[in-house]
């Protein structure tokens, strides 16, 4: 790792200021950032510590749950409060990479890593991403890239919090380095990869989130998160889908494209079993009907479309028999 | 640019001072300055979960920790886990310890001060896991000898303060 | 020699007090403290580190290198390239192809091209993107039949034959034509097993240190301490008397460790060089550069039976991906035939196996070396051979069982075989007759078996000395100390070492020190290779303790005035048998003896006896034993995601003897992984540009304990003959089947057959697919 000077923000106003300062970068859990850094990726003359600047843990006020963005993901797989509110965010996170890396890694570092991309994550190659003429994935390997609006960069976006949260209508609360405030929907705040391929969000340079709040109509029993791996720890997701049922029906879809992908959900659910079962399974087919996949990834229709299904009976209450045989 | 800074940490129960340059992680000041080699590097990039270490009884990976971070918490590396043991009066090492090397869950060694420290940071909230909490608790620590089978043997052995096999 | 003095399998006096049971490994508390030290634990006064420059080109000529701008960098110590360590060396002595840095060319992407020695690695990392190298890229050949097709300019231009062929082997034995004319079923397909790499925890690491007198000391993370120190003094131009190779505690292997490889000699150089001692430390994707794993083979098998299923003739067709260079790839190509003639009865055979220079990472030796992919195609082909005649995959294996005490068709003597009693032993724990074409779609069950060497007698290098060699001191403070040679990677040979010692002599298992891998202090052996250790380092500490048993109990027999027979040693204690006998700590019995013969010391050796097929290559793969497995798995296939779970693994294994059941399973269990590991997730490949996919621990998909399966082991003791107390392998030949059991299972599962591994969901919902498009066509 090439050299840097270390400096820890007292607050959120300070870190989103110092981040946008020269080469500086910020860093909550730095699970993500050490790791590009370590690939000569990013090569910051500082790094500024968030670890005292942000909010941590769940509070309820007025409509809303307010998660702080310094909230380690270990805590909120853990929380038996949002297992109860928010089961779909309590199960992403409490899945999400390997145990010691959820007791460093935060929500907000969760929403806004950088793609899994190997060609991104690999200092051999120059890409779209990096500023480059190339999408190496399109004529390379690409099994685990996008199979939705891949034909600029292929790159998938990897925050396995974030179907949860957006099927659940959550909104970003940022500060700026000037201490101005704002609030942006989460389902606003990722940026396709074909508008600018280096750039995954709306965020000001001098923006940071302090809290995400989820409205009350969101929170109940009826959430799930799926998501189907190759391997069961610490793979990158074949497909990942949240559904959220509570109030206005919700279903996003992760790791698909270069941001998290909503369903439309045109009819409310059935009440019956049966009838249910039919919905997820005709929403499901919905989910990834005008995909566009690459070559060599096509295949991953079946899971994303599995994915979405079973979240959706999961949300509703639903077994889900994974040993199915494909229906003719 | 990359300055050195004066630390202060508690590192198995003793406050140490060193200084380290600003981009080490908590793994190089514990190896290569302060010698514990007990805490292993496998890939440097969080990966493998050998540099394990305990920070206030959690697990967290020493290599993807600045080290500057680790000021102001309790730092445990394998080294601590016998001497502590012995502190609170307990014989021998620490029952973890003990454990696996009754199981046969020591092959080549390498991932186990990672394993552990994981093992022991899941039996403190949890004195009595089943299979699945043992597994789950453990996935993130690669052991590339065992298949694993000796090592959930070890951690149920010493969940069941030591008894069984030997 | 101990091979020529066999000592039989039985206890010493009847009755085991060590072996067999489950005793605590020597060095397991100083692992399990964190005390145990690993290469990289290793830090000298004014150490410097060093870091190498590596090529990113697939295949290119050097035409310039220029090291100047490094060399002028503060902190800097030394700069080295190709034209500092231009002897070729290889394991193999009769293919020499590899330096430690690249002389003319480069042949893969991250061969090693120039190292910097300097105060610490950020300053040689620094100095590494200083140095200038000027490349003429070549053509670069990425999968075989490329290789072949397209052999100019060759990947290696020196040799005499210019088409990158590395090897080719082809053999016959008994009469093929007859075998299939014989045949009522005769079942025929196409195979292709894929790469994979040990992905040892710990990085390869080495640190030398050479003294103005010229002595130089080398600790390396090797499995093969005295090829390593062999190779050294011929590449340095040192004699091998000024030089010593120490393997610290090992943090894994696999195989993975067992060629002599470049950090060696460059930090060897760089430390003679700058007259300070230098580490290196290699980052994990430098450890896959290093490779040397499971090489790619594409096989066409053909297997003929009779009606009640007798095999008649198998004919097998091999195209091997050799990767960049030669390493044990001789080897190889001779292993992916001449293994597989056990434990089915063949009466016809014929392997054609051609291994090929690529330009990527160079495959070698992994865990089951050169049998594991040919053994996944043969037990697939058995399996459909059972569907086609109606035979239960099982029965069918025991119809073809080829018994012990026997030959195998191409010359394999084979002593002990418990094939039988490892099937009996996973059908009855798996419930196979109960539940086998009772359970629901997706989930089914699945056979394979496979025998494997305990060592061989190719000794790498032609020579008539020892295989392995034991030196023992007894102490006047009741301890024995044991040298050996033996490279103790995790598997516990020093521990065994130790428990055969203490069981020859009457020890407590505590009392027996081990001093080990260190070419100053320890008698010579070979290596950690070819699953030797057990039987021929215990076989040589046997040896040696029964030397010094004998003189203990002359000397106590004496001096009790009583006959030798009546003395017993055990426990920690010396006694004379029967009632009013006389009972002393073992510590006086051995100041008696020392008064009696002098200082107490003695050596012991084994050779394998002459074995093998009277052709060229006959005594490549010839063991003086051979352990046997048998594996049941149960899988459940996921037809909407295409997720393959390995539920639950049955594993068979007849190691012989048990010297440590826990041991034992310890091997077996971390087999079997190792086997589902690589039929279901892990993939060691480049892309077309000669790039690694993923050289990390997250793209290569190690299983962590959420993707492991359930391992349950059955030990089968067959009590080989030659054996030290009877024990055979136990680290190789359990990982064989896994793969086979596992295509066989899914078969079961789901009525496809997987042929191409691994296998992936995307492979797996491909073959759902064909399978559902037959089924339509077919309606």
């Amino acid at each position: 790792m090439r050299r840097f000077s270390y400096h820890v923000a007292a607050d959120a106003v300070e870190a989103a200021r110092l981040g946008a300062e020269g080469s500086a970068l910020r860093k909550a859990g730095g699970t993500d950032l050490l790791d590009r850094m370590k690939e000569g990726l990013e090569r910051p003359a500082t790094v500024v510590g968030m670890h005292r600047a942000l909010p941590t843990g769940l509070r309820r006020e007025g409509e809303w749950l307010w998660i702080g963005a310094g909230t380690t993901l270990a805590e909120l797989g853990r929380s038996a409060e949002l297992r109860r509110l928010l089961p779909s965010l309590a199960e992403s996170a409490g899945e999400a990479a390997t145990p010691a890396i959820r007791e460093a890694a935060t929500l907000g570092g969760n929403l806004f890593q950088r793609p899994r991309c190997w060609y991104f994550r690999s200092r051999h190659y120059l890409c779209r991403k990096k500023g480059g003429a190339v999408c190496w994935a399109q004529e390379g390997r690409h099994e685990h890239h996008a199979l939705f609006d891949n034909d600029h960069c292929a790159v998938v976006h990897p925050a396995n919090a974030a179907p949860a949260l957006i099927a659940a209508g959550a909104v970003l609360h940022l500060v700026g380095g000037d201490g101005r405030r704002r609030q942006l929907p989460l389902a606003e705040a990722y940026t396709p990869a074909g508008d600018d391929p280096e750039v995954e969000h709306r965020l000001a340079a001098d923006e940071i989130v302090v809290e995400v709040a989820v409205p009350a109509a969101a929170l109940g029993p009826r959430s799930a998160h799926v998501e189907i791996r190759h391997k069961q720890s610490f793979d990158w997701p074949l497909a990942m889908a949240a559904a959220n049922l509570n109030g206005r029906p919700g279903l996003v879809l992760g790791a698909v494209a270069s941001t998290p992908r909503p369903v439309p959900l045109p009819e409310p659910p059935p009440a019956d079993e049966p009838g249910l079962r039919e919905w997820a399974a005709a929403a499901a087919r919905r989910a990834v009907a005008d995909a566009t996949p690459l070559p060599g990834n096509a295949w991953r229709l079946r899971p994303a479309r599995a994915a979405a299904e079973r979240a959706l009976l999961r949300a509703a209450g639903l077994a889900v028999d994974p040993g199915r045989k494909e229906e003719r | 640019m990359g300055g050195m800074r004066a630390l202060t940490l508690r590192i198995n129960g003793d406050e140490v001072r060193v200084a380290a340059p600003d981009h080490w992680t908590l793994l190089e000041v514990l190896r290569y300055q302060l010698r514990l080699t007990g805490t292993k590097q496998g890939c440097d990039k969080g990966d493998c979960g050998a540099c394990t270490v305990l920070l206030d009884g959690r697990p967290v990976l020493s290599c993807l920790l600045p080290a500057a971070l680790a000021e102001g918490h309790e730092i445990t590396t394998i080294e601590g886990l016998a001497p502590a043991h012995r502190a609170r009066g307990g014989e021998g090492a620490d029952p973890v310890q003990e454990a696996f090397d009754r199981t046969g869950a020591l092959q080549c060694g390498f991932c186990q001060p990672g394993m552990i420290l994981s093992a022991r940071a899941l039996l403190d909230r949890n004195p009595h896991p089943d299979r699945a909490e043992i597994r789950a608790a453990l996935s993130g620590n690669l052991c590339r000898c065992t298949g694993y089978e000796q090592i959930y043997q070890a951690v149920e052995l010493a969940a069941a303060g030591g008894e069984g096999r030997d | 020699m101990a091979a020529r003095d066999r000592h039989g399998p039985e206890a010493p006096w009847g009755e085991f007090r060590v072996v067999g049971r489950p005793n605590r490994k020597v060095d397991g508390m100083d692992k399990a403290t964190g005390r145990a030290v690993y290469t990289d634990d290793i830090q000298l006064p004014g150490m410097l580190h060093a870091k190498t420059l590596r090529s990113p080109h697939a295949h290119a000529r050097i035409l310039r290198i220029d090291t100047a701008r490094a060399e002028a960098m503060p902190g800097v110590h030394a700069v080295i390239t190709g034209a500092d360590l231009p002897v070729t060396y290889g394991i193999i002595p009769w293919t020499p192809d590899e330096t430690a840095l690249a002389v003319d060319k480069v042949r893969f992407v991250g061969d090693e091209v120039a190292a910097v020695a300097a105060v610490d690695e950020d300053t040689a990392i620094a100095a590494l993107a200083r140095i200038e190298v000027e490349y003429e890229v070549l053509p670069a050949r990425l999968d075989p039949e490329d290789a072949l097709a397209h052999p100019e300019p060759p990947i290696h231009e020196n040799r005499k034959r210019r088409d990158n062929v590395s090897k080719h082997v082809e053999l016959e034995f008994g009469d093929l034509a007859a075998g299939f004319a014989a045949a009522d079923a005769v079942v025929e397909a196409e195979y292709f097993f894929h790469g994979t790499t040990h992905a040892a925890i710990e990085p390869h690491c080495a640190v030398a240190q050479a003294t103005p007198d010229g002595r130089l000391t080398l600790w390396s993370s090797t499995q093969i301490t005295h090829y390593v120190h062999r190779a050294l003094a011929h590449v340095l131009g040192l004699a091998p008397e000024r030089i010593r190779v120490i393997q610290p505690c090992l943090g894994g292997a696999f195989g993975g460790k067992s060629d002599p490889f470049s950090l060696e000699f460059i930090t060897a150089k760089l430390a003679l060089l700058t007259g300070r001692p230098v580490k290196m430390l290699w980052t994990r994707e430098e450890v896959f550069y290093a490779h040397r794993g499971r090489h790619p083979m594409r096989m066409r098998y053909r297997t003929g039976a009779t009606r009640d299923g007798r095999l008649t003739a198998v004919d097998a067709r091999i195209l091997i991906d050799g990767g960049a260079y030669s390493s044990y790839g001789l080897v190889t190509t001779y292993y992916s035939g001449q293994l597989l003639t056990g434990p089915c009865h063949i009466p016809a055979y014929r392997f054609d196996s051609t291994r090929v220079f690529t330009n990527k990472p160079p495959c070698g030796p992994k865990r089951g070396h050169g049998s594991v992919q040919p053994r996944f195609a043969f037990e697939c082909q058995l399996d459909e051979l059972a569907v086609k005649l109606g035979i239960d995959p099982i029965e069918l294996r025991r119809i073809n069982f080829q018994g012990r005490d026997t030959e195998t068709v191409n010359g394999q003597r084979i002593t002990s075989n418990g094939f039988l009693a490892c099937l009996d032993e996973v059908e009855r724990a798996s419930g196979w007759k109960e539940r086998r074409g009772r359970l629901p779609r997706g989930r089914g069950l699945g056979v394979a078996g496979s025998m494997y060497i305990s060592g061989t007698n190719y000794p790498i290098y032609p020579n008539d000395m020892p295989q392995a060699g034991v030196q023992i001191k007894l102490d006047r403070s009741g301890l024995a100390t044991v040298f050996t040679g033996g490279n103790d990677i995790g598997q516990g040979s020093n521990s065994v070492t130790a428990w055969l010692v203490a069981e020859e002599l009457g020890l407590r298992p505590e009392d027996v020190r081990v001093v080990a891998a260190d070419t100053d202090l320890c008698p010579v052996d070979l290596g950690a290779y070819s699953s030797r250790v057990t039987f021929m380092v215990g076989n040589a500490a046997i040896d040696a303790a029964r030397k010094l048993r004998r003189q203990v109990v002359a000397a106590l027999a004496e001096a009790w005035e009583t006959a030798v027979d009546r003395i017993r040693l055990g426990g920690g204690e010396a006694w004379e048998e029967g009632s009013g006998g006389r009972r002393i700590p073992l510590r006086e019995a051995f100041q008696i003896a020392e008064a009696r013969f002098d200082t107490l010391g003695a050596t012991g050796s084994y050779n394998t006896p002459e074995l093998g097929g009277k052709y060229r290559g006959g005594t490549i793969g010839a063991s003086p034993a051979y352990s046997f497995t048998a594996h049941v798995v149960e899988v459940s296939v996921d037809e909407e995601t295409g997720r393959v779970t390995c539920e639950k693994v049955w594993i068979a294994h007849d190691c012989g003897r048990a010297i440590n059941p826990v041991l034992v399973a310890g091997q077996m269990e971390g087999s079997a992984y190792m086997g589902v590991a690589e039929a279901l997730l892990e993939e060691h490949d480049v892309n077309r540009y000669g790039l690694h996919r993923g050289p990390n621990l997250l793209d290569y998909r190690l299983p962590t304990s959420v993707d492991t399966p359930e391992l349950r082991s059955l030990i089968v003791e067959s009590i080989d003959p030659e054996g030290p107390y009877g024990a055979k392998e136990a680290g190789e030949g359990p990982l064989h089947p896994s793969i086979p059991a596992i295509a066989n299972a899914i078969y079961d599962a789901v009525g496809v057959r997987l042929r191409e591994l691994p296998f992936t969901p995307g492979k797996v919902l491909a073959a759902l697919e064909r399978q559902r498009r037959e089924e339509e066509a077919r309606c």
